[in-house]
């Protein structure tokens, strides 16, 4: 009875055991030797590495390894003695050494290298990189054309494939030659003086490039001179001044960039500034602005920042408004102004400044009044409420005409 | 009599049928249970970047940057660096998975077309790589003026791989190759446009000799101890750090005659490949004290680690490098412990993972610190033949009865007779209760203990290191385990109680 307790505690245990460890397996090191003598061949063509065996039975596997992986090859069996591997195209056709490792159970039995060469012959294809893709003309700037050939099966060529390089600029076309290093052949292309496109091409081996070009834009602009120009000379605060400068080049006369920003900068007789601003076409720019509305004596500057400064010319503006009349009324609390005449008593255009200032008899100022022409013409009223019946020495200023009343301020407008 | 026994037969049938059959049902809701909580994390609908800093880290070291193009930027040399480090990264995992995903992110159209031809042909004969690189010294060779493209030699690229067959490994290799490569810059990557294997120029730098001698004579001598702080078991640079704590215990230690200390340095609590800097001079800051007590330390890397794959050895090479270059000069230093009872990772690692993980962390820390040997803390003096050849002195553990010492020693002194032997663990719990049933040894027990194993290794002039200092309050679920009856024992080892009050084997344990 206790041995069917044990039998079946014992089946129990059993039941629970673990997985033992997988013991290597022993094996004779097999007499093998490789009879492939060439360990060298040219990208593309294919490459068998056969072994000599005693014993073809035993599983044999061949790992080869080259820059871009590896893989595990089988061998094919051809007849009793031979066994035969066969490197797949894509080892075959890369270029540079694979190493390959003959495996048998885990051990490698023989090992080796085989070198691939580049295969130039067959085909060279280029390709090319050109950049910046756009310069400025002149000493310092360039572009680089790097041209890297490669063979049939995309492998970089070898060190020293002869490259020729031409490139085109307007009627000159220029030729050379130069080698490869590290992969790729280049060549500064200088920047020209003049402005315009460079087209660069390249061949290899009698394979020739696309056509790549860089544009030579034109360097910074040198200075330049500008002129004003306006219908009339009065400040009529209505007419509008063109400012143009000439053809704005760079130092080797190429015409600067359409759009280049030039700065007007107007400064007048009071040392106040003001500023306009215009864009190139054709080196050319061009900005306007309102004339004031007084006499004034402008001195005219253009800048291209941080490149160009253009001479600095002058405009003076006549009054257009010689006089005008002022007409007090009601207690001298209501005055009109105008009707303004311009130079050809034409009535001004709306919204000329009017000032008043207010002073009393003593001279000490209390006041002052703005407002804006309308239809030529503007009033303005003093109330009994902002100033009190008495005597005042009134200012008025307008159109950079300056009068001076003094008037008895008194009445009532309220009743 | 026999009606008897037939019934006692039925009983026990019918009881361990009843158990097989729970223990079956829960089993079973068990495995339903686990199967309903794996899945995607929610988190991964986000596609959140994972920075390339916490996969892949080999050593990559510019050599020379200049060139007869362009100037080397440093932030166009960095995302170079970055993506050429992507394009070996997405390879490996191609090569691992035979997938092409990733690749077309790193490599030109003309160029991943050669390692989708390799994909396929591995994907129909089954193959598949395991696959990492260690080192890279990269040497510019030109830079185009535009910016766009770059060609480089990589120089000495120590490449490692497994390569399988279906679920077999068929070989293990390491090989040195060197590379040119051509790199273009297409919609923000920097992508391979060409790679060919270059030769491997030959190495003139001269390797400075190790010099290990002195410090494998002092290992010879090891009277010493497994240190962890009373209330930061397993946790020395944690939160509750305290340098006066510690600098108490070193002086007890110090005190008992002991001449050596091994420390525990946590992969993930040093972080990882990224080390944190306070962690380290936390660790200096117990390197200075140990000094000032005159006691020399064994430090013990990877703690807690686990992993060993091929796809993360970069990453604890990151680990390892910063931490020996941080405290290699420090002259409390004895020597480098890689690992704590690796064997014990065998069976659910794989034990050549294991062992080549080992193998190339010797190799590199033997590289990097040239001054300081190198071991490996094995679980049993059966497992301290492993990379016999490899370390600088063979550390074992031993936690059987003391009377079976001598010859487990002597048949791993045989076996490899010519490196010193430390028996870098070994001791008694004085735990006796419960959770043992009361079979276990008492304080006296402990004591009959350490009297029994201090005359063998005096006997047989073995250096050693007992466990530990203090018994345990806390002991990290992570060590034993969380049942009691597996952990209870771990809190008892100590020769000083958690109090701090001496046990008897405190006495059997000092020199002085």
């Amino acid at each position: 009875m206790s041995f069917k307790i044990l039998i079946i505690l014992s089946l129990l245990l059993l039941g629970c055991s673990d997985k033992k460890e997988e013991q290597p397996k022993v094996t004779n090191t097999p007499n093998i030797a490789l009879t492939t003598t060439l360990n060298n061949s040219i990208a593309g063509s294919p490459i068998t590495l056969s072994f000599k065996t005693d014993n073809t039975a035993n599983v044999y596997k061949l790992q080869i390894k080259n820059a871009y992986g590896n893989v595990l090859l089988h061998p094919e069996i051809t007849d009793s003695e031979l066994i035969n591997f066969n490197i797949p195209t894509n080892f075959t056709r890369i270029a540079g050494p694979f190493r390959w490792k003959l495996l048998l159970h885990g051990k490698i039995i023989l090992n080796g290298k085989h070198t691939i060469t580049t295969n130039a012959p067959k085909a060279t294809y280029i390709e090319s990189y050109f950049g910046p893709r756009s310069v400025t003309a002149g000493y310092n700037d360039f572009s680089m054309l790097t041209i890297s050939p490669t063979d049939a099966y995309d492998n970089p060529l070898d060190n020293g494939t002869e490259v020729t390089v031409k490139y085109q600029f307007l009627e000159n076309i220029e030729e050379l030659k130069i080698s490869t290093k590290n992969f790729v052949a280049w060549y500064n292309v200088a920047s020209t003086l003049k402005s315009g496109r460079i087209l660069v091409t390249s061949e290899c081996n009698g394979t020739t490039s696309k056509e790549l070009a860089t544009i030579v834009y034109p360097s910074n602009a040198v200075n330049f001179s500008i002129r004003s120009s306006s219908a009339h000379n009065f400040a009529d605060g209505n007419q509008i001044i063109t400012f143009t400068s000439d053809i704005i080049k760079d130092e080797f006369g190429n015409i600067v960039t359409n759009g280049t920003l030039v700065t007007f900068v107007i400064k007048n007789e009071k040392e106040v500034y003001l500023y306009t601003i215009g864009t190139t076409l054709n080196g050319i720019a061009e900005a306007k602005t309102l004339h004031p509305d007084k006499a004034s004596k402008w001195e005219i500057q253009a800048f291209i920042t941080g490149a160009a400064e253009s001479n600095i010319t002058e405009f003076n503006f006549k009054p257009a408004i010689k006089d005008y009349p002022v007409h007090f009324s009601k207690g001298n609390r209501n005055i009109d102004i105008g009707p303004f005449e311009s130079f050809m008593k034409q009535l001004i255009p709306d919204g000329l400044l009017i000032q008043l200032d207010i002073y009393d008899t003593n001279g000490k100022f209390i006041e002052s009044k703005k407002t804006t022409t309308k239809d030529g013409v503007c009033n303005i009223f003093l109330g009994e409420y902002f100033l009190a019946d008495g005597d005042y020495i009134l200012k008025l200023k307008a159109a950079g005409i300056t009068k001076e009343f003094t008037k008895n301020i008194h009445g009532n407008t309220t009743k | 009599m026999a009606i008897q026994l037939n019934k006692t037969l039925y009983r026990i049938v019918l009881i361990t049928t009843f158990l097989a059959i729970n223990g079956l049902i829960i089993s079973g809701i068990g495995a339903v249970w686990a199967f309903m909580n794996t899945g995607a994390d929610k988190t991964s609908m986000l596609h959140l970047e994972v920075p390339m800093d916490d996969v892949y880290k080999p050593s990559l070291e510019w050599i020379n940057t200049e060139n007869p193009g362009r100037q080397m930027e440093e932030q166009a040399l960095g995302e170079i660096t970055n993506d050429y480090m992507n394009a070996w990264h997405v390879r490996n995992i191609a090569y691992k998975k035979n997938d092409r995903y990733g690749i077309e992110d790193f490599y030109t159209d003309s160029a991943r077309v050669r390692l989708y031809d390799n994909i396929d042909l591995n994907k129909k004969n089954k193959n598949w790589y395991k696959r990492t690189t260690l080192n890279h010294n990269s040497s510019l060779d030109f830079y185009t003026a535009d910016g766009t493209m770059v060609v480089f030699k990589d120089y000495n690229v120590e490449e490692y791989q497994e390569i399988y067959q279906g679920e077999e490994l068929i070989l293990k290799e390491k090989d040195t190759t060197s590379y040119q490569v051509m790199m273009l810059l297409e919609d923000g990557f920097w992508r391979i446009r060409h790679l060919k294997e270059i030769p491997t120029p030959k190495d003139t730098t001269k390797i400075e000799a190790r010099n290990i001698q002195g410090k494998l004579k002092k290992v010879e001598n090891i009277k010493g101890i497994n240190y962890y702080p009373k209330d930061s078991s397993w946790d020395t640079f944690g939160k509750r750090f305290n340098d006066s704590i510690i600098k108490n215990d070193f002086k007890i230690i110090q005190r008992m005659g002991l001449n050596t200390l091994r420390i525990f340095i946590q992969y993930e609590d040093f972080g990882k490949n990224k080390v944190n800097p306070k962690k380290l001079a936390l660790l200096k800051k117990v390197l200075d004290l140990a000094h000032e007590t005159n006691l020399e330390v064994l430090v013990t890397l990877f703690d807690f680690y686990g992993d060993y794959d091929v796809s993360n050895w970069t990453l604890t090479h990151r680990h390892a490098e910063q931490i020996v270059y941080a405290i290699k000069d420090h002259p409390a230093l004895l020597a480098w412990d890689i690992k704590n009872e690796p064997d014990l990772d065998f069976d659910s690692r794989g034990k050549e993972r294991v062992l080549s993980w080992l193998e190339q962390m010797i190799e590199n820390i033997k590289k990097w610190d040239k001054n300081h040997p190198v071991t490996i803390g094995w679980s049993s003096p059966e497992a301290g033949i492993e990379l016999g050849n490899n370390v600088d002195f063979i550390s074992f553990h031993y936690y059987r009865e003391p009377s079976k010492f001598t010859e487990a020693y002597n048949t791993l002194r045989s076996a490899i007779p010519t490196k010193p032997k430390l028996l870098q663990e070994y001791g008694m719990s004085s735990y006796k209760g419960l959770w043992n049933f009361y079979r276990g040894a008492d304080e006296q027990g402990q004591l009959e203990y350490y009297n029994e194993m201090q005359n063998i290794l005096k006997q047989e002039k073995v250096p050693y290191m007992f466990w530990t200092l203090y018994d345990f309050k806390n002991v990290p679920s992570s060590v034993a385990g969380s049942l009691p009856w597996k952990s209870k024992k771990q809190h008892f080892f100590g020769c000083l109680d958690s109090l701090g009050n001496k046990k008897p084997a405190f006495k059997a344990l000092s020199l002085k």
